[in-house]
């Protein structure tokens, strides 16, 4: 294997960039594994992570990629959207059991505004009598 | 509504009860509406009654879950079975007839009851008498108006029943009311719903807690026996009876761990210190996301749903709501009680009272008259009696001392005439075994006192023999050294810590706590001593050996904040004060 594809495999693996986008990086991948990958397409892939690679510098994040909602389903009290993927709501389940939440943050990083949040929204289903909607479009 | 889809018409009303700490949500009930919500404060209008909740006729239970609740918080260890004896009395005499629903009296009415009921009828010992006196007097004095009534807030009856929803004012309280209250919440929900078996699958009640941290930490699990709180008990087990708990804190690092692993919804906000960024991270199943909890801006969380269609943590930017700008509102809202009822304001119970304690008198003065028939039967020998009769002058002196005053005794007599007055019951004696050398102690029981007739010029301590003997020793050296005051069992004025032994010098408090078994409890004196008050200066730990003094150390130093007063704790042995009052020839 060349330096630039040893350097290229060590930077998507440092920095967890096959699980963070498994689409795009699945064939260079698989190419890495066998050793297949040339000199001139590893330079190439090195430049096209750069941006990927300093986003995580910035701030490491292990997650895969956001679902979207047809994968995360609904929710009957949303308290906010998916950074990666905006327009996905996110929230709590209520109809299908009880379940607690904890809401864990320094001072003034806003838990008490998404406990507010959340108090709105189950006031909202107490005052549509127990019926709870979603939007399809969202 | 076009684009909307109703997906679910059976959600059912929701009860949503607020615990406001600090204030978040003084604006909740005003702005989603008063027809549904309720403003209660805990410290004006609101009662708590120690009645059953949600009409529960297990009166016995319920009577072990208030023990198990208000022991532990109270700090009760032996003085608990003390409240459980008081608490069935008082149930006893306040219900003449013993059907369900039982009256169960109101804690001002325990109160005035521990007062007036004969001690050796509700105790085994005074102490223990005391102690509860102290504990429960102190609670009725930081609660206010709280506790003052038979009946009182009631979920059920004033919520859920009525189809309303609450948030309760509770900023200001003192932690150990505040604790109190939070428990006893959860219990007045959960019991009801436990004992009468009404599981339901969707959630029927929310309980939302901010600023939760004092109630979630696992200092308070381990103050119960069990090792979870109420609260705790409801995160368990409070999923199936359709009861969500959501709780705000901002260290996760102290967090319980029935607390953190019980809950599915995890929403990690911007935390800033290093244990709770590891437990965050652990929390969302991802050690890796260390950074990325500790770089979060305002406003944006890492989410996890434990066992939701998606396994993995996402990041999430929740919605503002405009954050609550009104100002505490000077009136609250109330609710129906019941009054507290003293002795003298429930028909007959004076009677009942007084029939007991004349039936406690005569039973008193039957046995006495029996241990006098008896005691005429015995003759003690010389020695003994002249051992009793010194121990009786010369109180909390050790038996070689005693003996030492009397013509050369052998040390087989001196054993022979201990063992005849413990066979009596004249006296209680222990070895104390110091550094060097054992000493024995002995002590004079009611019997004794009884049959010299006389009694003690001394209030009993709390401990046992050889704790009060070396706490009269060390208050004996303070006065022998002149110091300004020498008290034993001293109130910190600060707080309702007590120290066994205290001296003032020149204007300062320096205290004293004798470690003979129990060596848990010294985080909590030094707590007392010097983070909770700042009258004391020094605090001396006095152990029978010298060995003891690591471990002493090292328990003390595990609690970070007791660190920087360790320059102000000093150690000693019981033979340092021992030797001054009795050197050695």
């Amino acid at each position: 294997m060349s330096a630039e594809a040893e350097k290229l495999f060590y930077l998507i693996k440092r920095y967890r960039l096959d699980w963070r986008h498994p689409r795009e990086l699945r064939h260079v991948m698989r190419k890495l594994e066998r050793g297949t990958l040339g000199q001139w397409q590893a330079r190439i892939w090195l430049r096209r992570i750069q941006p990927w690679v300093k986003e995580q510098e910035l701030c490491f994040n292990p997650f895969p990629p956001a679902p979207n909602q047809e994968e995360l389903g609904h929710f009957d009290v949303e308290f906010g959207e998916l950074i990666e993927n905006p327009g996905v709501r996110v929230g709590i389940r209520l109809l299908d059991g009880a379940r607690h939440a904890i809401v864990a943050g320094y001072t003034g990083s806003g838990k008490s505004n998404l406990l507010r949040r959340l108090v709105d929204g189950l006031d909202a289903i107490n005052r549509s009598n127990g019926r709870i909607y979603h939007n399809p479009d969202s | 509504m076009d684009s909307m889809q109703l997906i679910e018409a059976m959600a059912g009303f929701i009860t949503i009860l607020i615990l406001d700490f600090k204030g978040d949500f003084v604006d909740v009930p005003q702005r989603l509406g008063r027809d549904v919500w309720d403003h209660y404060s805990a410290t004006d209008g609101f009662y708590f009654g120690l009645d059953m909740p949600g009409g529960c006729t297990y009166n016995v239970n319920w009577i072990n879950q208030l023990i198990r609740l208000f022991g532990p918080h109270l700090g009760l260890k032996f003085s608990k079975g003390t409240l459980d004896v008081v608490l069935k009395i008082a149930v006893n005499l306040i219900n003449s007839n013993l059907i369900s629903p039982l009256v169960i009296p109101s804690l001002p009415l325990v109160y005035e009851l521990l007062n007036t009921l004969p001690s050796k009828l509700i105790t085994s010992k005074d102490e223990y008498l005391r102690t509860l006196q102290q504990k429960i007097g102190y609670l009725l004095r930081i609660s206010g108006q709280l506790f003052d009534a038979e009946r009182g807030f009631d979920i059920f009856e004033h919520l859920v029943n009525r189809r309303r929803c609450a948030v309760i004012d509770c900023t200001g309280l003192d932690p150990l009311l505040a604790s109190i209250f939070a428990n006893y919440i959860a219990l007045r929900l959960f019991f009801p719903l436990l004992t009468k078996r009404q599981t339901s699958k969707q959630t029927k009640y929310v309980l939302i807690i901010d600023e939760a941290d004092i109630l979630c930490s696992e200092d308070v699990s381990r103050i119960y026996d069990d090792g979870y709180s109420n609260l705790e008990q409801l995160v368990k087990q409070g999923r199936e009876f359709g009861v969500a708990v959501c709780l705000g804190m901002a260290f996760l690092g102290k967090c319980s761990q029935f607390i953190s692993s019980n809950s599915t919804y995890s929403m990690i906000l911007n935390q800033k210190e290093p244990d709770s960024i590891d437990v965050a991270a652990r929390t969302v199943l991802e050690p890796a996301s260390r950074q990325l909890v500790a770089l979060q801006q305002t406003g944006a969380c890492v989410y996890r749903e434990a066992m939701g269609p998606v396994k993995y943590g996402m990041t999430v930017k929740i919605d503002r709501v405009e954050p609550a700008t009104m100002t505490r509102p000077e009136k609250f809202d109330t609710h129906p009680y019941v009054k507290a009822r003293g002795i003298k304001d429930i028909p007959g119970l004076q009677e009942r009272v007084d029939a007991i304690r004349n039936q406690y008198e005569l039973a008193k003065m039957r046995i006495a008259k029996q241990h006098k028939i008896t005691n005429e039967h015995f003759k003690l020998s010389k020695i003994g009696g002249n051992v009793l009769s010194l121990a009786s002058v010369y109180e909390f002196d050790p038996a070689k001392a005693l003996f030492d005053r009397m013509d050369k005794v052998s040390p087989q007599t001196q054993i022979n005439a201990i063992k005849e007055l413990e066979k009596n019951i004249l006296i209680e004696s222990n070895t104390c075994r110091t550094s060097h050398s054992p000493i024995r102690l002995i002590q004079i029981t009611q019997k004794g006192w009884e049959f010299l007739k006389g009694k003690s010029k001394f209030k009993p301590l709390r401990g046992g023999i050889i704790h009060t003997h070396i706490c009269r020793w060390i208050q004996r050296v303070g006065l022998k050294r002149g110091y300004e005051e020498s008290l034993c069992e001293w109130q910190n004025p600060e707080n309702e810590g007590f120290t066994d032994v205290a001296f003032k010098i020149n204007g300062e408090w320096h205290c004293v706590e004798v470690v003979v078994e129990c060596e848990n409890n010294i985080g909590k004196h030094v707590r007392s001593c010097f983070l909770e008050s700042k009258v004391v200066k020094t605090l001396t730990i006095v152990t029978l050996q010298k060995q003891r003094w690591m471990r002493i150390r090292k328990l003390i130093m595990a609690d970070p904040v007791l660190v920087p007063f360790m320059d102000q704790i000093k150690f000693e042995v019981v033979s340092t004060y021992y030797n001054e009052l009795w050197p050695s020839k």
